[in-house]
């Protein structure tokens, strides 16, 4: 009589929440418990993952989003932030924006997951309970030796950390050097670390004598590679330093000094960019196996793989299907994964040969160079039936390779689209 | 040939404009013809499609209606779109984001995209 999907068990638990009026079941029209899914995060994939939860479900599906923040602040496009192009208001999505489609946001901090029962424990001490489970929490950092985010930032997560690396690379004195680390592959937008690089140098522009060291955790230039070797080596040559194979090791912030395999470097302005894994509750929910930093999840659903956890699907960042990790993957993987609970729910597969051949993700960005040219990186990936994983379409994998002002201009219209698509 | 005429659109039925327009008259297309069509196989086919179509939407919009600046989809001529897409896949065409994205979907997965925009109603500000 305790099962978890008994009804009047299921109505208890959500009864016991605080906010429990906006959370009730509405008045039955069936026989039918209403069915419930919760989204973890309210990022680019959790947000869509709502919304398309929303727009294709059966329109009794009910649809929470639990997220400590009242607001997501986008990561995309805050690089620009750093220049004063755009203030850290443009980038904030209120979570609220998706209450049109009928998604209810719930602000609380998720502590405990339980694959099982099928329940999520919120700090405030509600339960809540639900037939699927969606985990979109980003990231996580590995943190170096001796690091503290308040004197060394990273603002890799937007918002605050944005603001103080903005103040201290204005602060910087001239002839001052802006030291930034590239975490190893996998980490959070592979283009990402070098476009901040060039925006920083545009900016020290202004500075004499200023330049950035940036350092690289990796072989070599991991995304858009013709163009980033182009600007380091022409547009930025003199101002930017590009060390490859250089992995963190330490940090002594008091000192300015970064500690790498290729030795000690010192700098004015520490911008490091540690090393990711999944997300914390990502992690808690045991979706990741020992050893491992992703959730392996299956590219048709993203249900994790994990034994007795095929019911919580892991989307975004967190997962682990070597798809490159960014907000518009998160949104390409959140449609799939929304698709596939909706199908999952009717009682339906989501491995029949038609649909199988229909799971596509794609990634499409611009990357600011100068302060009026960008850059732009583009691919598609499709489902592999031998392998069981997403392969990447070598043909559509294309970068730029220059920088203009054409793609500047797309570049707003292609985040405002991307924010639309996701948040509104 | 009048293959753009929708004849050959397997669920062109779907009462597209018999919804009030807003968010919800999004959702209750797509669910209506995913999940209650009376025959499977064209259930699948308009699930299938309605998921390629929805890869688009990172910068062409929620159900092909860009927020701006980036051209729309929905409401287009089923052949007009399939033609553009065929044309940006061919192999000598490169140079813009579009010709190499493109090159990433089968001739079956364009088809289903452009049957899924051909269906929706054009953006009243098109």
């Amino acid at each position: 009589m305790t099962h978890p999907n008994d009804p009047t068990r299921r109505d208890l638990l959500i009864g016991a929440t605080a906010g429990a009026a906006a959370l009730s079941a509405p008045a039955r029209i069936s026989a039918a418990t209403p069915r419930h899914v919760i989204v973890v995060g309210g990022g680019f994939g959790g947000s869509t993952a709502a919304k398309y939860l929303r727009l294709w479900g059966e329109p009794s599906l009910r649809v929470t989003i639990i997220d400590p923040k009242p607001v997501h602040i986008s990561c995309v496009m805050s690089n620009l932030v750093l220049s004063r192009t755009l203030s850290l208001g443009a980038l904030r999505f209120p979570h609220a924006g998706l209450a049109s489609y009928g998604v209810t946001f719930v602000k609380d901090t998720v502590i405990g997951v339980d694959p099982a029962a099928m329940t999520v424990e919120l700090k405030s001490g509600a339960m809540l309970s639900c037939d699927k489970l969606v985990l979109a929490g980003g990231i996580s950092f590995v943190k170096p030796q001796g690091w503290n985010q308040r004197t060394a930032p990273h603002a890799w997560i937007a918002g605050g950390q944005t603001m103080q690396l903005r103040n201290m690379i204005e602060a910087m004195p001239d002839h001052g050097t802006y030291i930034q680390t590239i975490p190893p592959s996998p980490y959070r937008c592979p283009p990402g670390p070098y476009e901040r690089a060039c925006t920083v140098a545009d900016i020290l522009g202004a500075k004499p004598g200023a330049r950035v060291i940036l350092l690289d955790a990796n072989d070599g230039i991991q995304a858009s590679k013709a163009t980033f070797t182009r600007a380091f080596n022409g547009l930025y040559r003199g101002k930017i330093e590009y060390r490859s194979g250089a992995e963190l090791v330490a940090v002594d912030a008091a000192a300015g000094e970064v500690h790498t395999s290729l030795g000690v470097f010192r700098g004015d302005v520490l911008n490091i960019i540690p090393p990711h894994r999944a997300s914390v509750v990502v992690r808690r929910s045991g979706a990741v196996p020992k050893g491992s930093h992703w959730a392996p999840v299956d590219p048709l659903s993203y249900a994790s793989t994990v034994q007795g956890m095929k019911n919580v699907h892991i989307i975004g960042d967190s997962q682990g299907t070597g798809q490159p990790k960014s907000g518009h993957m998160a949104n390409a993987q959140a449609k799939v994964c929304a698709d596939a609970i909706v199908r999952l729910l009717a009682g339906q597969r989501v491995d029949g040969i038609s649909r199988v051949r229909s799971v596509t993700t794609n990634s499409a960005c611009y990357s600011p160079i100068t302060h009026d040219k960008a850059a732009w990186l583009t691919a598609a990936f499709a489902y592999d039936e031998t392998t069981r994983q997403m392969r990447l379409v070598p043909a559509s994998l294309a970068e730029s390779g220059s920088w203009s002002r054409e793609s500047y201009a797309e570049m707003f219209d292609w985040a405002n689209n991307l924010w639309t698509d996701t948040f509104r | 040939m009048s293959h753009g005429s929708r004849n050959q659109v397997p669920n062109r039925n779907i009462p597209v404009t018999a919804h009030p327009p807003g968010p919800l008259r999004m959702a209750a297309i797509p669910a209506a013809a995913a999940l209650l069509w009376a025959h499977p196989a064209e259930a699948d086919r308009a699930a299938d499609s309605r998921l390629l179509a929805s890869q688009c939407a990172q910068c062409h919009g929620t159900n092909g209606v860009s927020a701006g600046g980036i051209d729309s989809l929905a409401g287009m001529e089923y052949q007009d779109l399939l033609d553009k897409m065929h044309d940006m896949a061919r192999p000598g065409e490169t140079g813009d984001l579009m010709k190499h994205q493109a090159k990433g979907y089968t001739t079956r997965q364009m088809r289903l995209i452009a049957e899924y925009f051909s269906q929706l109603p054009k953006p009243e500000d098109d």
